[in-house]
Formats: structure tokens, C-alpha cells, sequence
């Protein structure tokens, strides 16, 4: 009897495997990195249940491309934070629960809030191969606004409560950290889970971006002051396992004050639950700004008449640790659109690396390549172009 | 008296506070540790607070009270700028982990 078991699960399993194989043989097989969540879906559901989804259609034939991949605690949770960032980036979003990939199904009136933005998912959607995997929910065991994925797991943690207590403190400060956190799943999808530094670089500078186009001048720096345990704030909860902590994430222009709710014993899970409470913005002062142009064209090396204009800047920075530096790239308008801002962005990091070799610490450093914007010369003319080419600097010190 | 560059065995005196996990911000937590044994450097300390980036990035139950680890600091803090730091023992001398194996529970 058993011998007589072990034969019929062997041929269920090679039937079952037959019908995805038709399902997949009328083209060339793909990379096996593009069919890795096609037979990921496979060991999840079964060779028998993906047959039937490519039979009736809900999934692709071949590689299953779930790029931008949303689960959630609750259906409108999914749906709460897809009308989100699909507000930002004029997108109408399509998702169900059955196949919890996004797709796009439309543009949505008026102008696009967010350019950033709407790259943001378009790349994430497009990606030939990969994918950003989110969850979604509320009071998640310590998960403050969002948590990158631990050992074992490619799945990025959301909390939408607390995206949606910072939007109602700042408006746009939760949708901005919202495509942080997806920006920084998808990076860690391209170069590994090993290297957390470089997605939450990339995930900065998506926040970054998005605040910016929503008229939020600042960019995010790496780091922050020390978190700090605070008396419970006016009309907040209190017991004996809650505390309140106040924490001051570094931006370029501000400090971005949270006031965070720590209640140990989370609902859903073991660990404590850290929920926005409220979150203000603390301007800093500006230092100094100084322009560094006479760039050549298409070039980012800095010129050398600004040598002695890179060598203030340092004296400022290193004046006080508590200073921060922007460094904004810029060019003119000859050449394309997109090549104009890699150049520009090129030229920021250029000046970046400069402080870098003097001994500053890359997260006091913020670039950003603004390409062919800002002009400050006549592009009908050489030496206005020459002004286009150019780095501006900007140091900020906390304000009081 | 603290050597830049620490290696040592020692026990987790106590789970600090619990603190996020890795994600919207950079998370390093101190941790409070017993020396046991000094492997390399120099210190007249018996009590090290150490700062773990991402603890979570160890697994659930990496740090337990009484666990022994074998632990590699610094007395540089060049590397918590880029942090947020959770620290229930403020006031005291910290080190920067830069690497933390368990030994034993």
C-alpha cells in the first residue's frame, strides 16, 4: 500500500507539471531570474492551481510579472494606501485580492502631482524582473512607519496608520515616506537584502524627491538626534505600557520633529507598537550659500576657480558638526532633458566627493541633480549658459 | 580607560527598551553588556554599552538577558551619525558594534 502511494503522488506531480509546461512552451523560455516568482507561485499554490490561473487568465503566461506586489491586513488598508500613491503620481491604480499585483489602469485628472512619483511605479510596475513587495497594516509590532524586511523575508512592512498621522500632521510628509518605503523594497530587490544602506539611500532619496514637488523645500539626510522619552502629550493615553518618544529626523532645511506612542504589548503581535502621535517641522537656519559655475559643458568636474569657494564651504561645515550641507547641481538647456539631469546631479556628486576626501560625513551632505531648471543666465548666450553650469551650496545649521 | 578597537566576551546584562525596526529610519539600540573576557584592545571597564545597528536585521530572539556573545567595538562613533538612537542608558560611555556573534545562551 504505501509503495502503491508514493507512485500516484509521483504522477500527479509530473501531470501537474505537464500542463504549466504547455502553458509556458509556446515561446522561449525565460531567464530563471524571470521566472522566479512564476515558480515561486508554484511551490506556494501548486502546479495544479497555477495551470488553472493561466486557464482562465489571472495570471500571464510564461514568467508571472507581479512587479509592484500589495498585501494587506484589510482589503481597504491595500486600497487606502494604492489611492495614495496613485493620488501623488496621477495614476489609477487597479489591484485585487486574488492576484495582489498592481497595475495601472488609467491616468487621473489634472496635472500629475509628482513626477518622482509617478516614475517611482511606473519603474517598479515595468521592471522586466523586479519586483517591490509590500504589506500593509495598522499597530504592526514594532514597525515605525515602515520596516525594511528581516532574515528570511523580501517583504516590505507598512504601517498606514502611521502614513496616514503624519499626512494629517504635514500634509504630504506620509505620502512621501510611503514611496520611501517602496523605492527602498525595490532597490533591495535589485541588490540584494544583505546591503539595508544602500535601499534606505535610495528610499531618502524618493522622500526627498516627492517633498520637493509637493513644494516642501528640504531633502533628507542620513540619521537623526537620539531618540528622547517624553511626558505624554496633551489629551494622549497613558498606563504603565506606554511611553511617548520624540524623534528629530535631519533634513537639509528642517528637522523633522515625530512624536511617537510606544505601547508594549502590541495587538497584532509580539514586540511594542510605535504609532505617530503628531509631527511638526523645526526650520533650521541658513549659514552661508555660495555658487560654484563655468562648468564645461556636459562635464562634471568642478572647475578650478571654484577651489577656493569648495575650501569656505568646508571651513563652514567644519566650523560646527551640527551643520549640514546641500549641494544642488544644475545645467543649461542644451542637450536633453534627462541627460541634463544626470550631468547636473553628476556635478553635485562631484563637489559631494570633495567634502567626503576633507573629512565630512557623507549624511551631512545632501545632492540633488535639478538639471535644466532654476536658469540664473540668458541660454541664448555663451556666458548665460556658463552661469547655468553650475553647483550651488547651501549650509544650514539647526535653528533655535 | 577604553582602546578605539575592542574584542571581548560578555553577557547581556539586560533587553533594553524596545525600539523600531530598520526601515523609515536607521535604528541603532544600546545594549547593556557584563564583560566577561577581553580577546583584544584594552579596558578597565566590567560594564560596556554597546550600540547595535539594526538589531532586528539578528533575528527575533538574537538578544536574550544572560546570552553570551562575542562582540567587536569601537569607542569611534563616526558610524551612529547616520543613525537614530534608542539608548536607555544615557550618560555612559558607549562603543559602536561592528560585529556580534552569539556564544551560548
Amino acid at each position: 500500500m504505501p509503495h502503491r502511494r508514493r507512485i500516484r503522488l509521483r504522477r500527479k506531480t509530473e501531470e501537474s507539471a505537464t500542463s504549466v509546461g504547455r502553458a509556458t512552451s509556446s515561446a522561449r523560455p525565460a531567464p530563471r531570474e524571470a521566472r522566479e516568482p512564476f515558480l515561486k507561485l508554484q511551490r506556494l499554490v501548486g502546479n495544479g492551481r497555477v495551470a488553472q490561473l493561466i486557464q482562465a487568465r489571472r495570471v500571464e503566461r510564461g514568467a508571472i510579472q507581479r512587479r509592484l506586489i500589495v498585501s494587506g491586513s484589510t482589503e481597504a488598508l491595500v486600497n487606502e494606501y494604492l489611492t495614495l500613491v496613485g493620488t501623488a503620481s496621477g495614476l489609477r491604480l487597479n489591484w485585487s485580492f486574488a492576484t495582489p499585483r498592481v497595475t495601472v489602469a488609467g491616468n487621473r485628472p489634472g496635472p500629475v502631482p509628482s513626477a518622482s512619483a509617478r516614475t517611482d511605479i511606473q519603474s517598479v510596475i515595468n521592471h522586466a524582473t523586479q519586483h517591490a513587495e509590500l504589506h500593509i497594516g495598522t499597530n504592526q509590532p514594532r514597525v515605525a512607519v515602515g520596516a525594511f524586511p528581516g532574515a528570511g523575508s523580501t517583504i516590505q512592512t507598512i504601517d498606514m496608520d502611521d502614513i496616514r498621522n503624519l499626512n494629517a500632521s504635514l500634509a504630504g510628509q506620509g505620502t512621501a515616506k510611503a514611496f520611501h518605503e517602496m523605492m527602498e523594497n525595490f532597490n533591495a530587490h535589485g541588490v540584494g537584502f544583505g546591503n539595508f544602506g544602500a535601499s534606505h539611500a535610495v528610499g531618502l532619496e524618493e522622500e526627498s524627491n516627492i517633498l520637493e514637488e509637493q513644494g516642501i523645500v528640504g531633502r533628507r539626510l542620513g540619521g537623526g538626534i537620539p531618540a528622547t522619552v517624553i511626558p505624554a502629550p496633551a489629551g494622549q493615553p497613558t498606563g504603565a505600557n506606554i511611553t511617548y518618544l520624540r524623534q528629530l529626523q535631519n533634513f537639509t532645511h528642517y528637522f523633522l520633529e515625530i512624536i511617537q506612542r510606544r505601547t508594549l504589548g502590541s495587538a497584532t503581535g509580539p514586540g511594542a507598537d510605535f504609532e505617530v502621535v503628531s509631527a511638526r517641522r523645526i526650520p533650521k537656519v541658513q549659514v552661508s550659500h555660495r555658487v560654484v559655475d563655468n562648468f564645461v559643458s556636459g562635464s562634471n568636474a568642478v572647475p578650478a576657480a571654484g577651489n577656493p569657494t569648495l575650501a569656505a564651504v568646508l571651513a563652514d561645515m567644519n566650523a560646527n558638526a551640527n551643520r549640514t550641507l546641500l549641494i544642488e547641481g544644475f545645467a543649461d538647456s542644451s542637450g536633453s532633458a534627462a541627460a541634463n539631469r544626470t550631468t547636473s546631479r553628476n556635478r553635485a556628486q562631484a563637489a559631494q566627493a570633495f567634502f567626503i576626501a576633507n573629512g565630512i560625513a557623507a549624511d551631512r551632505i545632501a545632492i540633488v541633480g535639478r538639471g535644466e531648471t532654476n536658469f540664473v543666465g540668458n541660454n541664448a548666450t555663451a556666458a548665460g549658459r556658463a552661469q547655468n553650469r553650475r553647483i550651488e551650496l547651501t549650509v544650514h545649521r539647526p535653528g533655535p | 580607560m577604553t582602546d578605539d578597537k575592542l574584542t571581548f566576551e560578555a553577557r547581556l546584562i539586560d533587553l533594553p527598551s524596545e525600539a523600531p525596526r530598520c526601515g523609515d529610519i536607521k535604528v541603532a539600540v544600546a545594549y547593556r553588556f557584563h564583560v566577561i573576557r577581553l580577546l583584544a584592545g584594552k579596558t578597565t571597564d566590567e560594564t560596556a554599552i554597546v550600540l547595535i545597528p539594526c538589531p532586528d536585521f539578528l533575528g527575533e530572539r538574537f538578544f536574550e538577558s544572560d546570552a553570551l556573545y562575542r562582540i567587536e567595538a569601537s569607542a569611534d562613533l563616526t558610524e551612529s551619525g547616520s543613525y537614530t538612537i534608542y539608548n536607555d542608558y544615557g550618560g555612559q560611555r558607549l562603543l559602536w558594534c561592528s560585529g556580534i556573534t552569539r556564544l551560548q545562551s
